[in-house]
């Protein structure tokens, strides 16, 4: 039994050198080893990479986690310079923990080699995130972002024109729309960077207010400005006038079946959500939403936004091999044969934006707004700076999301709870000298 | 102790007291010191000593304040529990009542089951409006629909729960062996005076037990906080660090957020913290115990 195997072995890499020597797949040999999350994306990947494998001879394995998790061993990996995967799954704002401290390769010479690549195709926001002094480090997939859903024949019926284009529209529509059997709207309240943080940064924006002074020249925590405190009585009000109940700790998941169960009139709630709230053997409400880019404050529109993305671990041994396979996953024909053919929508690519058979798939349009149209605008005027681009926004921001749950159940005043978060946070920065 | 007994022996206490050294101090040593650096594991900057800088910033971390408080809370309350029930369990136990004998079996249970899936256990339990609680209240006609985990209060008194649940038959039957050594002899004589039953447990069960009572809440103070597990499952720490304590804080500085050093000098606090509060009573029990072998 041993020596078949180890004829079959021999065997195997004889063919394996043969095939180097024939030149037509350049990676013959070569496993590649991806660590990421389990995704509607890289579910979708993992049942094409063979083609990669037939075109280049590198095989690809995954090796895939939850969400958390996933980013969790991603940083373990990572910060420990293992070599024992090759690409890695990094959101908009750990690219900037990781390229920065030269964890992550840069791809800028592998994309000029390959003129497919065309990163003017890409959406700006989805590029920018990932690029820190220049220099690219990942190629995203997914881009991330919320709108508003709304259902015009409630609206109609309240006698509101259309959907609300800002926070105090939004307020007043709420008052008109809200019945004794149904409330306005849902939110996420869960107090985390990825929950509350994520919605309600939106208000603190749009009401002229931010994390910082100056990012990023002066990081200065400025959570306890009248913008913020205004931002969060805003959010404060929405969420327990209007909320349903539960608000307090709901998570995405709560707001989609709300919206799928014909519970709410409105929700700004993530774009890639859509595919639940539409799919009619789940929702009540399929076919009865019109979709819109979400309202804005006085300072402007400010959409949640990040982008996902895979980039090439630096520690890899076959960095070449890996930024091929990185091109070939974010390629126009591969982004474009998945997102026809699959319930996945995020994707970051204006050609494939444009593209009629996706149009076909997913461009829903119930006569008041088409979803592919609201998508494309709100991730027009995404701010690829949504979440700060520092390794201690994490830790931040999930301080002020406590913050925001204190104020939300009336355990403290808006401005005690962001004034003890404001002083929490500059500590933050502090200790990682931030601040002078 | 002499001197001298301790040369004597010393030799073979050696290998035993290296291995300890290895697994305990060393560890110790080094934690405390990454916590006087300041560490970025993702630059690859060198470290750069920073002195207490990190234990001055503890002070004014309201999150860790905020996880001591729960700390003392996730220690004493659970203790308090599982030794009141303890003590009930391993007294009705003692009474030899029908089905006693796989009732112990049963009661050790939760004892045995690893805490990852106690706590899983425990968050199905609870589940809104479809978990066992759910089902129970409906048998008592409430209507039980709300969301135990989602709320500070509640979810801290379902962290306390679960965590008496796990302990508390550890405690019985330690009680239990410890009233099994009371001779019934002493009960009958008692009876005989006319005690009335809660009067023999008052004044014999109880004082005979006190010594062993002490050393079982001194263990089970120190083994509360291993319920990072049950916690890890069923709250994540959360909401807004309602059951975080300062393990789990430690946690999730040194692997969410990587800022090592201070998860480090968080560790080392409480570690002081918990010894200062736990020696006497080591001390105590070690006298004790010493005093019984000779």
């Amino acid at each position: 039994m041993k020596r078949t195997i180890a004829s079959l072995a021999l065997a195997a890499s004889l063919l394996a050198s043969a095939s180097a020597v024939a030149q037509d797949k350049p990676y013959e040999g070569v496993t590649l080893r991806v660590l990421g999350t389990q995704q509607p994306w890289e579910t979708e990947l993992q049942k094409r990479a063979d083609q990669f494998t037939e075109a280049t001879g590198a095989k690809v394995v995954f090796d895939l986690y939850s969400l958390t998790q996933g980013i969790q061993k991603v940083t373990v990996e990572l910060s420990s310079r293992s070599p024992a995967y090759d690409l890695v799954f990094v959101e908009a704002s750990d690219v900037v923990r990781f390229g920065g401290g030269g964890l992550l390769e840069p791809l800028d010479d592998a994309i000029a080699a390959d003129p497919d690549v065309d990163l003017a195709d890409f959406l700006p926001a989805t590029i920018d995130a990932n690029r820190i002094d220049g220099k690219l480090y990942a190629l995203p997939h997914f881009a991330a972002t919320q709108m508003l859903y709304w259902r015009p024949d409630l609206f109609q019926a309240a006698g509101i024109d259309g959907p609300p284009k800002t926070f105090s529209e939004m307020m007043d529509d709420c008052a008109k729309l809200q019945t004794p059997e149904m409330k306005c709207t849902a939110m996420r309240g869960k107090p985390s960077t990825s929950e509350n943080i994520w919605y309600w940064t939106q208000f603190l924006l749009g009401f002229g207010g931010s994390f910082v002074k100056d990012y990023p020249d002066d990081l200065t925590p400025t959570l306890d400005s009248p913008e913020a405190v205004e931002a969060a009585k805003f959010y404060a009000k929405l969420l327990t006038d209007y909320g349903i109940p539960g608000s307090v700790s709901a998570s995405y998941d709560e707001v989609v079946i709300a919206m799928q169960q014909g519970d709410i009139a409105m929700a700004i709630e993530g774009a890639p959500l859509a595919g639940r709230i539409l799919d009619p053997k789940l929702s009540k409400v399929s076919g009865k939403l019109g979709f819109a880019v979400p309202p804005g404050g006085p300072a402007g529109t400010f959409a949640p936004f990040t982008s996902q993305a895979y980039a090439v671990n630096a520690a890899s041994k076959n960095k070449q091999a890996a930024e091929a396979f990185l091109i070939w996953a974010t390629s126009k024909k591969t982004m474009q044969d998945i997102a026809a053919n699959s319930s996945f929508v995020a994707v970051t690519r204006n050609s494939v934006w444009n593209d009629p058979a996706f149009i076909k798939a997913h461009g829903y349009d119930f006569g008041h707004g088409s979803f592919t149209d609201a998508y494309r605008d709100t991730l027009a005027t995404a701010d690829p700076h949504y979440r700060l681009p520092i390794a201690e926004f994490r830790p931040a921001a999930d301080r002020v999301g406590a913050a925001l749950q204190e104020i939300v159940t009336g355990q403290r005043s808006a401005e005690d709870a962001l004034a003890a978060a404001n002083s929490d946070v500059e500590r933050i920065f502090r200790r990682a000298r931030l601040l002078r | 102790m002499h001197s001298s007994r301790l040369r004597g022996y010393g030799l073979y206490i050696l290998p035993t007291f290296l291995v300890l050294a290895t697994i305990t101090i060393v560890p110790l040593f080094v934690t405390f010191t990454v916590s006087l650096f300041l560490i970025d594991v993702t630059s690859g900057l060198p470290p750069v000593w920073q002195g207490f800088y990190n234990y001055v910033s503890l002070l004014s971390d309201s999150r860790f304040l905020n996880s001591l408080v729960v700390t003392a809370e996730l220690i004493f309350i659970p203790v308090a529990l599982q030794l009141l029930f303890g003590l009930a369990l391993a007294i009705c136990l003692r009474e030899r009542l029908a089905g006693t004998r796989w009732m112990r079996i049963l009661f050790l249970l939760p004892a045995v089951i690893p805490p990852a899936v106690s706590g899983l256990v425990w968050k199905l339990f609870v589940i809104p409006g479809a978990g066992g609680l759910a089902w129970l209240s409906g048998l008592l006609g409430i209507d039980l629909d709300i969301d135990l985990l989602s709320m500070p209060a509640t979810a801290l008194a379902t962290v306390v729960v679960a965590s008496t649940w796990v302990g508390t038959p550890f405690v019985a039957l330690i009680l239990l062996s410890g009233i099994e050594t009371i001779g019934k002899d002493q009960y009958e004589s008692a009876t005989l005076d006319g005690a009335t039953w809660w009067q023999t447990h008052r004044y014999i069960s109880i004082p005979t037990l006190a010594p062993i009572i002490r050393t079982v809440v001194v263990f089970r103070i120190l083994e509360a906080l291993a319920i990072f597990p049950i916690i890890f499952v069923l709250t994540g720490g959360g909401p807004a660090g309602a059951t975080e304590p300062v393990n789990f804080y430690a946690y999730v500085t040194g692997f969410d957020y990587l800022q090592i050093d201070y998860a480090a000098s968080m560790i080392v606090l409480f570690f002081l913290a918990m010894m200062a509060f736990c020696s006497p009573f080591l001390v105590q029990i070690a006298r004790s115990a010493e005093g019984g072998a000779r």
